[in-house]
């Protein structure tokens, strides 16, 4: 039976890891990731998680290695943040071309110089290119089940996703969530069957070279898995809901506004629930808006956004990492995907948070009021 | 959601789009970046080349070694028939060209032969039921006579040998001492020949030269190979009993008659001295060999001197005999140390004057017959043609004999000869090997019998080793210039593009080259021990 | 099988079973993958081979072929040690013990960008062949200087030669420090020696390690024939002395050369040495006999 208990974040992240049970983990102490890894470390040492930890010298060697032991056919789980995705980088692109199944957990954190440790999505955004699903999620309970579901979907797609969760705001607070059965989860992800994988009974080579005709097929074939991925997404949260009861997906409407309200707030991870609060205390004061998250990142959810969105004469975009000289990234995607409606809204580019600079509900709520002083073509600092 | 195509190819095993590779590099046609391509060129190997014979010994010792010892005979005997007799007695011209010896010691070649040989006694030759219709009458049972006999006999020619003594062999019979060639093993191997050959032999019968015109009539083709019976005898010596040719006394040792007299001075440095003066010391004589030069100058073979010197006898060396003078029961020999003058050697300061019951001319040797202005028809072999030589130039001079007649016959082409043979080629040398990838290991020496026990009888001083003890032995042959599907190469290649050809016939290559894929690095060729691979230009 | 010729061991036998294949995308005379032929004739089909940007990247074929007949990962430049504990760990997971992981890397991935995965997963211990096929330069990029490059070498970045300041890195002592289960340095150029040290690395569990000089014809300026000749030279010289760490802990020389030649011969022999003078020769010789003495004591 699922079971409701107080957790940390990360303790959440690391339960929802075990349910999935991975047969090899491998990662590197980084901040505000390491609660995971050590919630997990003390599952495998009590026996409590039959899983060969892998405690590597670097990053890099941690996606390595899951890369080789995803690649020899197991289930396997890293995690990560900030200075340390930015070192898996390179690996980060070639994971995915490998077409390889993997769950990665990034808690999301500020790039350096200078030193900051604190909550800042910058570091997934900018891996946005890599050929990685991600998927942002509000509260511990959505992570823990997305974790559950992310396993499925990438064995599925045999591409790996990204979780993301926001440093601190959610890895470091507690919160009351369900456990899922282990029988439950059993039953929803059955053991990983390596459609291909490194086996002296098939030998086979992964990664050769690929001559510029054959890579860009090869390019074109996992676009076109990327674009499958949409449904396949979709199929996987709908099983989930159907199951467990907890309903996701990869655009959500979180809180309605008045029927004609024409704006509308869109935001990544912890700071929804945030916006919850400021939409709500609005509401009171007869501003209608309405909120959504925006759980997938990549592939981008165009279609469903744009339907989200219709009919909206402002869309209020708020961002927690930049591309520096544009504005926010966050905003960048919206306004691509809104770009083809006949009725474009007004996309309002906030900046709202960088390096944990504190989001009170009221932040949201006084941009909100005065959303008309909104630049239009400009990012919006705070 | 009905359109996942690539996630359900995926799951049905079709990888298309993925980056997985599973079908082998063969496809690609490397072998196309090649300048050079590698060659299989077989060379003449030095053994083959010093023996007389032309033996083809890297091929017998590769059936040796395989332990196919009657194929292995079936090759020594196509070109040397009588392997018992020169594995004992031939001084290896062979072994001394050995390439091994620049590595460690030289293949003992006629340890080999000699056991084959032995081997040989109990499995008679195949014979020939071929007749060409054709005759010839051979003068001399000798090595070279009976050479000439095998050969011709093989090519179907019908043969009758004339021999003046009771018995075949010539000189190894009775010039060569039982010690070096036991006379079971003589008589065994000739018995062989007569018989598989079927070769008509008369014996007590010798043929003057007045005869020589009738037989040239009865016979298609005559060859003469009387030897060289009798040792010549200094002409300044007095022509009395006491002074002896060492051929005469060793004929009458192998006659087993009484040798009168005990103290026995030889003259020379020659095979006959020694055999002479070994042979008397067996029968208890005192025996003193005085040579005119030094002993590393005498002409006898080295293992003859260092056997000799093991059982005690005395050489003085640069000695030289002046004056022989006394009758009746001792002989005076004043003794002079040699003087060099140019190549001549004459008498320098008197050093003494020794006595002896006889003297011994081991000096030269001549003919015993008369044979002088023979027919051209008259076809002359071995010693008799050549000079004083070993048994295996005797042996050879016999076959070059008989094939003059098979050539008269226009039976040449038919011949049975062994590998290399037409190869013009200079033989390998040890710098054309590529030995790093070569191990060594000691050579398989005969045991003698020890010195002390030699001088009581005519035990063979040389022991045997059977086959299989020399099994090793067989295994050091270096088969320069030849392959032997070592691998070495194939071990070598980074390519993959050698295969070897174990069970490869004589028309298929022993080493395949996959040209396909053979960028032609050339390392096959600068690794094989042999020398046999070569890089040529891949046009 | 097929008898050896290289030893008086005639227990001694070669496989015929191949686990490359021809066709391959190797130079002329190239010595690493005449190595490679070797270790998986050893190795044996059950090798997963784990491999990082080398030569031996482009050597294995572009998609769909492969020279491998056993299953090889191809991954990033630095990660070949990590990639392999994870290829080694899953398969523990599976409890599929009998399979052996081969990381299989150059100079470049081995002594420069792949050194530190190296460290962490022999510091872990990790339960694999490590072989470094040094060719002693970046020969895929066209041959830029490592730090596994000799001094005194030319390379495209050492145009001059290789500041003789700048020692070739001693990697069998970097891995010794992290007590490896088997440690050797060999080339194939002594095939009984080499044969002996696979075999070993083979039976033998946790990190192994061994260094092979492999020879590349275009990056030494050589002739492609002289390829196995010229790593004898190596050997012969003292330049690259055969190596194994002994049960007592200590690196001895497993081949004295009989009759050892002078460094002086071995760069003669190479054209990549024509700029190193008389007197840093004789330096080199220096250093050669002072490490064999101390080699010795």
């Amino acid at each position: 039976m699922e079971k409701s208990a107080i957790l940390l974040g990360s303790e959440a992240i690391a339960h929802g890891v075990k349910l999935c049970r991975p047969q090899v983990i491998s990662a590197y102490p980084i901040t505000p990731q390491t609660h995971i890894i050590e919630t997990l470390s003390e599952m495998v040492d009590r026996g409590e998680l039959e899983s060969q930890y892998i405690k590597v010298e670097s990053e890099m060697s941690a996606i390595a290695a899951v890369l080789g032991s995803v690649s020899a056919g197991s289930r396997s789980f890293t995690a990560s943040s900030s200075q340390g995705l930015a070192m898996m980088h390179e690996l980060l692109h070639w994971y995915a071309g490998a077409r390889l199944p993997l769950v990665l957990v990034n808690a999301n954190r500020a790039l350096g110089a200078p030193w900051n440790i604190w909550s800042d999505q910058s570091d997934s955004f900018s891996q946005r290119d890599t050929g990685w699903l991600q998927i942002y999620c509000e509260t511990s309970q959505e992570a823990l089940d997305t974790i559950i579901m992310a396993y499925k979907a990438s064995e599925q797609l045999m591409l790996p996703i990204m979780v993301m969760i926001d440093g601190f705001i959610l890895s470091h607070t507690m919160e009351r969530l369900m456990i899922p059965a282990q029988e439950m989860v059993d039953d929803f992800l059955p053991p990983y069957k390596a459609p291909y994988q490194l086996d002296p009974g098939n030998p086979l080579t992964f990664g050769g070279a690929a001559q510029p005709d054959l890579f860009y097929e090869l390019k074109k074939a996992y676009s076109a898995t990327m674009q499958e991925a949409l449904g396949l997404i979709d199929q996987v949260q709908t099983e989930f809901a159907r199951k467990f009861e907890r309903h996701y997906s990869a655009v959500m409407h979180c809180q309605e506004g008045d029927k004609n309200s024409d704006t509308a707030i869109i935001c990544c991870g912890a700071m929804t629930g945030t916006a919850r609060v400021a939409v709500e205390n609005l509401s009171q004061t007869e501003i209608a808006v309405d909120l959504f998250k925006l759980r997938l990142l990549r592939p981008f959810p165009t279609t469903d956004l744009a339907a989200a969105l219709k009919g909206k004469k402002r869309v209020i975009v708020l961002n927690r990492a930049c591309s520096y000289g544009v504005g926010g990234t966050l905003s960048q995607e919206i306004r691509t995907a809104l770009y083809h409606l006949p009725d474009r809204p007004i996309i309002n580019d906030v900046m709202i948070s960088l390096g944990g600079k504190e989001v009170f509900p009221e932040t949201i709520s006084d941009i909100i009021k005065n959303r008309e002083q909104l630049s239009e073509t400009e990012c919006n600092w705070l | 959601m009905n359109n996942l195509k690539y996630i359900s190819a995926i799951r049905n095993g079709d990888f298309t789009g993925l980056p997985i590779a599973g079908s082998s590099t063969a496809v690609n046609m490397t072998g196309n970046w090649k300048f050079f391509r590698p060659l299989l060129k077989p060379k003449k190997a030095p053994c083959f080349e010093a023996c007389p014979l032309h033996i083809g010994i890297s091929d017998y010792i590769k059936e040796f070694a395989a332990g196919n010892h009657l194929a292995a005979l079936e090759i020594l005997r196509l070109s040397n028939p009588m392997p018992a007799i020169t594995g004992r007695v031939c001084p290896n011209f062979c072994q001394s060209a050995c390439n091994r010896t620049d590595f460690d010691e030289a293949l003992q070649i006629g340890n080999l032969e000699r056991a084959l040989g032995d081997f040989g006694l109990d499995h008679p030759h195949p014979g020939n039921d071929k007749d060409e219709n054709k005759t010839a009458a051979i003068i001399g049972s000798g090595p070279a006579g009976l050479a000439a006999a095998i050969f011709l006999t093989r090519a179907g020619v019908k043969v009758t040998i004339f021999e003046q003594n009771t018995a075949p062999g010539g000189l190894l019979r009775y010039g060569i001492p039982a010690y070096r060639l036991p006379r079971p093993i003589l008589d065994q191997e000739i018995d062989n020949i007569i018989e598989s050959y079927k070769i008509e032999l008369k014996c007590n019968h010798r043929i003057e030269s007045a005869q020589l015109k009738k037989l040239t009539a009865e016979y298609d083709v005559l060859i003469a190979a009387p030897g060289l019976s009798r040792s010549s005898i200094p002409a300044q010596w007095p022509d009395i009993p006491k002074i002896k040719g060492a051929l005469d006394l060793l004929a009458a040792i192998s006659r087993n008659e009484t040798i009168p007299g005990q103290n026995f001075v030889i003259i020379g440095g020659g095979n006959a001295a020694l055999d002479t003066a070994r042979s008397l010391k067996r029968l208890g004589k005192t025996v003193k060999i005085i040579y005119r030069r030094t002993r590393a100058e005498m002409p006898a073979y080295p293992d003859e001197i260092m056997e000799a010197l093991e059982e005690g006898l005395q050489i003085q060396e640069e000695v030289v005999v002046a004056k022989v003078a006394g009758t009746g029961d001792a002989l005076n020999l004043d003794l002079h140390h040699s003087r060099k003058d140019g190549k001549q050697i004459t008498a320098g300061d008197f050093l003494e004057t020794i006595t002896c019951d006889f003297l011994i001319a081991a000096t030269g040797q001549e003919s015993g017959t008369d044979f002088k202005d023979y027919s051209p028809e008259l076809l002359p072999a071995g010693d008799f043609a050549h000079g004083a030589a070993s048994v295996a130039e005797a042996l050879a001079s016999g076959r070059k004999a008989a094939e003059s007649a098979l050539e008269k016959f226009g039976l040449l082409a038919d011949y049975p000869v062994s590998n290399q043979t037409t190869e013009e080629s200079a033989p390998i040398t040890c710098t054309q090997l590529h030995l790093n990838y070569y191990v060594k290991k000691p050579a398989g020496k005969t045991p003698q019998l020890e010195a002390a026990a030699r001088n009581k009888n005519f035990s063979e001083v040389n022991l045997s080793l059977t086959l299989d003890q020399l099994a090793d032995e067989a295994e050091r042959c270096f088969h320069c210039g030849s392959c032997t599907t070592c691998g070495i190469c194939w071990f070598f290649c980074p390519d993959v593009a050698i295969a070897i050809n174990h069970d490869s016939h004589e028309a298929e290559s022993p080493i395949l080259f996959d040209y396909d894929h053979c960028k032609g690095c050339g390392q096959c060729a600068e690794v094989c021990p042999r020398g046999v691979i070569e890089m040529e230009e891949d046009l | 099988m097929t008898k050896n010729h290289f030893t008086n061991d005639t227990n001694w036998q070669i496989t015929n079973a191949e686990f490359m294949e021809s066709g391959h995308m190797a130079c002329p005379g190239c010595g690493a993958s005449l190595s490679m032929r070797h270790v998986l004739k050893v190795l044996g089909p059950e090798t997963i081979v784990v491999m990082p940007a080398c030569c031996w990247a482009i050597i294995a074929g572009g998609q769909p072929t492969t020279a491998l007949a056993t299953p090889l990962l191809h991954t990033p430049f630095a990660v070949a040690a990590a990639a392999a504990s994870g290829v080694r760990q899953a398969l523990t997971a599976q409890k599929k013990e009998n399979i052996q992981v081969l990381a299989w890397a150059g100079d470049g991935g081995t002594f420069d960008i792949g050194l530190q995965g190296i460290s962490g997963a022999a510091e872990r211990h990790e339960d694999m062949i490590y072989i470094c096929y040094d060719n002693e330069a970046y020969m895929n990029t066209g041959i830029q200087q490592s730090s596994a490059t000799p001094h005194g070498a030319w390379t495209t970045t050492t145009p001059g030669g290789k500041d003789f300041k700048y020692a070739k890195k001693d990697i069998l002592a970097i891995i010794k420090a992290h007590d490896p289960g088997y440690l050797a340095s060999a080339t194939i150029a002594y095939p009984e020696d080499f044969y002996a040290k696979i075999e070993k690395a083979k039976a033998a569990r946790g990190f192994r390690f061994i260094h092979l000089l492999a020879a590349c014809p275009s990056g030494w300026k050589i002739d492609s024939q002289n390829s196995l000749e010229v790593t004898r030279l190596a050997v012969e010289s003292g330049v690259f002395p055969l190596l194994e760490l002994n049960d007592s802990g200590n690196i001895e020389k497993t081949y004295e050369p009989e009759n050892p030649i002078s460094v002086k011969d071995y760069l003669a022999a190479q054209g990549r040495f024509r700029k190193v003078s008389e007197k840093e020769t004789e330096l080199w010789q220096s250093e050669i006999d002072r490490n064999s003495s101390r080699n010795t004591s």
